[in-house]
Formats: C-alpha cells, sequence, structure tokens
C-alpha cells in the first residue's frame, strides 16, 4: 500500500482545504435558511425555471425542499470539481515511480482507491455536516448519491488523464465535463424534446430532488451511475496500462 | 545453469513514424560486462533503453533481461534492475531523504545505511527539498535510487551528464566497485572518453540502427588508423583508415610522399567514421 499512502499525503491538503470551504458554505446556508426561511417565493419564478431547476418536484418552504434545490447543488457541483481535479491527478508522468519493481496496473489501482477514500472523507463530512443540522433519513441517501457521482468524476478524471498524458494542465477537460453534465440537466428540465440529453448526466442518476421524492435511491440508478464509473475506470486502467510513456 | 547474457536483445523495433525511433536493434550485454550505448542526440539510445524497461511497447521484435521477459516480467525484472533516467524528473517535492526511503520501501529492505553513504559519497545533503537542488544535485537523487538496492544490473542514461568532475569520478568509481561484485552494466553516453575509460564494449547507434559493435580495445587498437600525409607537391591529407593494415601499408606504398605519420586515433574520430554518412 505504499502507493495509496503516498497519494493520500500528497492529496491531503487538498482535501482538508475543499472539505473545510465547501462544508463551511453548506453550513452558512443551512443555518441561514433554519433562521431565516429560504427566501424562495415560487410564485416569482416562471414555469419553465421551476421545471429546470426541479422546484415543480418538491415544496421549496421545506428544509428538504431548500437543500435539494439550492444548498446541495454547492456540494454536487464543487465537489464534482474537487473529484475531477483530484482524479486528473492522479495520472502523472512519473519516470520515478516506474523504475521501481511495481506494476502499472497495481499503481493505478493503489491511487484511484487512495482518491476514493478522499472523496469518501469529504461525503461523509458533508453528511456530518448536514445531520447536525437536520436529521432525516433521506440524507443518507442523498450523501450516497453524491459519493457515487463524485466518484464518476474522479474516474472521468483519472481516464482523461491517462490518455493525455503530456497535458499541463490536465484537469481541464474533466472540469469542463463536469460542468457541462450539470448543464445537461437543467436543460432537460427545459423542454420535453431534450429529454434525452438527462441520461449521459451522471447527475440525473444521482439527482437529490429524485432521491428526497423517492426517498431513497433506486437500485436502478447506483447500478447505472456505478456502471458508469467503473467502466471510466476500466478505460483509464486500460489506457495507462498499455500506453508509451514519453520521456 | 549458466545465464551467459543478461541482456538478450532481438530485433527491437519501435517506430514513431518520421525519423525517430528504433529499427531491428540487437546486442547482448554478457554478466559483469560494462556495456557502452554510444550515439548522438536522437538516435534511439533512450528509446531502447526505455522499451527495455517497459516503459515503451515495442512493435516488433524481442527482448530479455535475466532470461525473462520485458513485456511480462518487468515487476521482476525491475527488483533486480537499478535505472538511472537521463532526466532525473520528480513530480514531488519532498525532502530528499523522504524522497529515497519512500523508493527503499518497493525493495521491502532496510537501506537507510546504504542511502546515507551513498549520498555521503556523492556529497548529496539528505536534509533539503527536491524542488531546491541543482540539475546535478537532482542527478544524484536519481543516482541513488538506482544503486540503493544493489542490482544486479544497471542501466544508465547518459549517466554523468549534469555532473561535474568530482562526482563524476565518485561515480565512476562507485560503477567499478559495483561490476567488482559481479554488477553487469549498460550505460549510454555521448561523452566518448568515458566509454573508453570504463567500458569493455560498445554499440554505436545512428539514425536508430546499430552500425557496429566492437570491444572498446577492437576500437582503439586494431582496425582503425589515423593517417596523415604530405605529399609530392606538399599538400596536406588527413583521414582515418578502417581495416587491414596491410592494405594501408600498399596504399601508403603505392604513392609518392614526403612524409607521413599513422597514429592510434581517439574513440572521438572513429566515432565520427561511423557516423559519416556515405556519400
Amino acid at each position: 500500500m505504499t502507493v495509496f499512502k503516498r497519494e493520500f499525503v500528497k492529496n491531503l491538503k487538498a482535501l482538508i482545504i475543499w472539505t473545510v470551504s465547501v462544508t463551511a458554505l453548506l453550513a452558512l446556508m443551512l443555518v441561514q435558511y433554519k433562521s431565516m426561511g429560504s427566501g424562495l417565493d415560487s410564485s416569482s419564478y416562471t414555469e419553465a425555471f421551476k421545471n429546470a431547476m426541479g422546484m415543480n418536484k418538491l415544496d421549496m418552504s421545506t428544509f428538504l425542499g431548500y437543500y435539494a434545490v439550492k444548498a446541495s447543488v454547492v456540494v454536487t457541483l464543487f465537489g464534482g470539481i474537487y473529484a475531477a481535479i483530484l482524479g486528473s491527478g492522479l495520472v502523472v508522468k512519473d519516470e520515478s515511480l516506474l523504475a521501481r519493481p511495481i506494476s502499472r496496473g497495481r499503481i493505478a489501482a493503489e491511487r484511484l482507491l487512495s482518491a476514493m477514500a478522499s472523496i469518501l472523507i469529504f461525503d461523509l463530512a458533508v453528511l456530518a455536516t448536514v445531520v447536525t443540522i437536520e436529521r432525516d433519513q433521506v440524507i443518507y441517501w442523498i450523501a450516497a448519491g453524491q459519493f457515487l457521482l463524485h466518484m464518476v468524476f474522479v474516474c472521468v478524471g483519472f481516464l482523461a488523464a491517462s490518455a493525455r498524458i503530456r497535458s499541463k494542465a490536465p484537469m481541464m477537460i474533466p472540469i469542463g465535463v463536469v460542468l457541462a453534465t450539470y448543464v445537461l440537466t437543467l436543460i432537460y428540465g427545459l423542454s420535453d424534446k431534450m429529454e434525452f440529453v438527462k441520461y449521459l448526466s451522471p447527475f440525473y442518476y444521482t439527482d437529490v430532488k429524485d432521491i428526497i421524492v423517492a426517498n431513497g435511491i433506486s437500485a436502478e440508478n447506483v447500478l447505472i451511475a456505478g456502471g458508469m464509473a467503473l467502466l471510466l475506470a476500466a478505460a483509464g486502467y486500460v489506457v495507462y496500462t498499455r500506453r508509451d510513456m514519453p520521456a | 545453469m549458466q545465464i551467459v547474457n543478461v541482456i538478450e536483445i532481438d530485433k527491437l523495433t519501435k517506430n514513431y513514424g518520421k525519423s525517430r525511433g528504433i529499427i531491428d536493434v540487437s546486442f547482448s550485454v554478457g554478466k559483469g560486462e560494462i556495456f557502452g550505448f554510444i550515439g548522438p542526440n536522437g538516435a534511439g539510445k533512450s528509446t531502447t533503453i526505455r522499451t527495455l524497461l517497459g516503459y515503451i511497447k515495442p512493435d516488433s521484435g524481442r527482448a530479455g533481461i535475466f532470461g525473462l521477459d520485458i513485456a511480462k516480467d518487468t515487476v521482476t525484472i525491475k527488483k533486480r534492475t537499478g535505472y538511472l533516467p537521463s532526466e532525473a524528473v520528480f513530480t514531488e517535492n519532498m525532502k530528499v531523504s523522504d524522497m529515497l526511503f519512500y523508493t527503499a520501501k518497493f525493495y521491502g529492505a532496510n537501506l537507510k545505511e546504504r542511502i546515507r553513504l551513498l549520498a555521503s559519497k556523492l556529497d548529496l545533503d539528505l536534509g533539503k527539498r527536491v524542488d531546491d537542488l541543482s540539475l546535478g544535485n537532482r542527478k544524484k537523487v536519481a543516482i541513488i535510487q538506482a544503486l540503493m538496492h544493489s542490482p544486479e544490473l544497471l542501466i544508465l542514461d547518459e549517466p554523468t551528464s549534469g555532473l561535474d568532475p568530482l562526482v563524476q569520478k565518485e561515480f565512476f568509481d562507485i560503477l567499478l566497485e559495483q561490476r567488482s561484485s559481479g554488477t553487469t552494466i549498460l550505460f549510454s553516453s555521448h561523452v566518448l572518453s568515458e566509454v573508453q575509460r570504463y567500458c569493455d564494449r560498445v554499440a554505436i547507434i545512428r539514425e536508430g540502427r546499430i552500425v557496429g559493435i566492437n570491444t572498446v580495445e577492437e576500437l582503439t587498437s586494431n582496425t582503425f588508423k589515423r593517417v596523415s600525409l604530405i605529399g609530392e607537391n606538399g599538400e596536406p591529407r588527413e583521414y582515418v583508415h578502417h581495416g587491414d593494415v596491410n592494405k594501408l601499408a600498399q596504399e601508403l606504398a603505392k604513392m609518392k610522399l614526403r612524409d607521413f605519420k599513422v597514429e592510434e586515433p581517439s574513440l572521438e574520430e572513429i566515432f565520427l567514421k561511423y557516423y559519416e554518412k556515405e556519400a
């Protein structure tokens, strides 16, 4: 587990910064809601906007409604970006490590596991923050969905960095993917004709509003989001273990 | 069973498109040998070495180290091999001692004493951070990484570039010490004097192809002569003769000369001779 430990230590500072920032921001929003209400008067929005934001599904005056529509975006989106950056950093041109008696497959596996550990800590910290403020069973399900979502983006980063190992800024494409797939989930709400695009986005399968409405996350969605992560990880693994390593 | 050759390369080919890459590279390095691999920049030295170590996958051809397949047994091979890349690149800014102790973990042995010994021999400060080191000092870190587990085989890509002469001397002393305990060494270079001085045999590579494999003795004594002539009309001429010396004597006998001189050429000249393109 030498590589796992090293990778985890290497990424520890970033983990602390992201975790503290996101949970602080989230706590601020939730505490503010608790004391002053959402301030969201749904009657002032157009139907299209409400559909896009999913406000038609939930009562915005409840804590869960507010968390789903507004506050959780901080976690899904910022967490997604953090995950993408973390994933892109898993593959670097390490000449020195490749000279050691360890296979590339082992390096990739230990690093992916280390990223998984970081993401798990991040999402557990988020979960702890939310349940401290409001106790509800469904919050655990939401956290599970967010963890799955973030793992998908770790794997996007991992695959992109494996394929473009010479890249000086490997996180650019993965961050773009996070933002683009997020925008896709907004678009599908705007028009019926755009319905199909939602299936491309991991945000759709782990949607906080849907989890609240269903009071849980469906096995089907877990399988699809998990499958996305696995498929991306496998593709990254194949590329990383087979490619030529440039000097 | 006795393994005669530590490295066995058979028609290794890697095509990068255009001119880079290697074509049909074959040679072998015997146990306990110091084998030099020389050629100008971009000739394919690093490509060959990186293919041997599994950084690059060959398009065709085969190679074995310790009788093991380079494609299948990389981990075992690397356990018994020390590799020094031509450029010491570190992706993390750690303290030098931490970096080296981290490296040592992969060999599963306590190498701290050995690391401290090598560092003091090479005059490397273990307390600094890797990013604060000069190019030469970074190279020393990489050298210690390659040598720390006392490997049976050392593969060194341009080992002396960036090192000052005193450290170079110390470095070669360490190599000779390793060799006397049975280590096989393959090193690439374009500094001919060091190849001449330390190697038993050399392979010369040009534009991706091996153009000659000789013992250093062969190269420097038997077959090459630098000939300086002053013809009848007083016109001086110099060239390097390659081949049978009797032929040279016959040639010279046929000419009318004011003066002539036949000397041992330096490896440098022999090297250039190899590189001369056929007109």
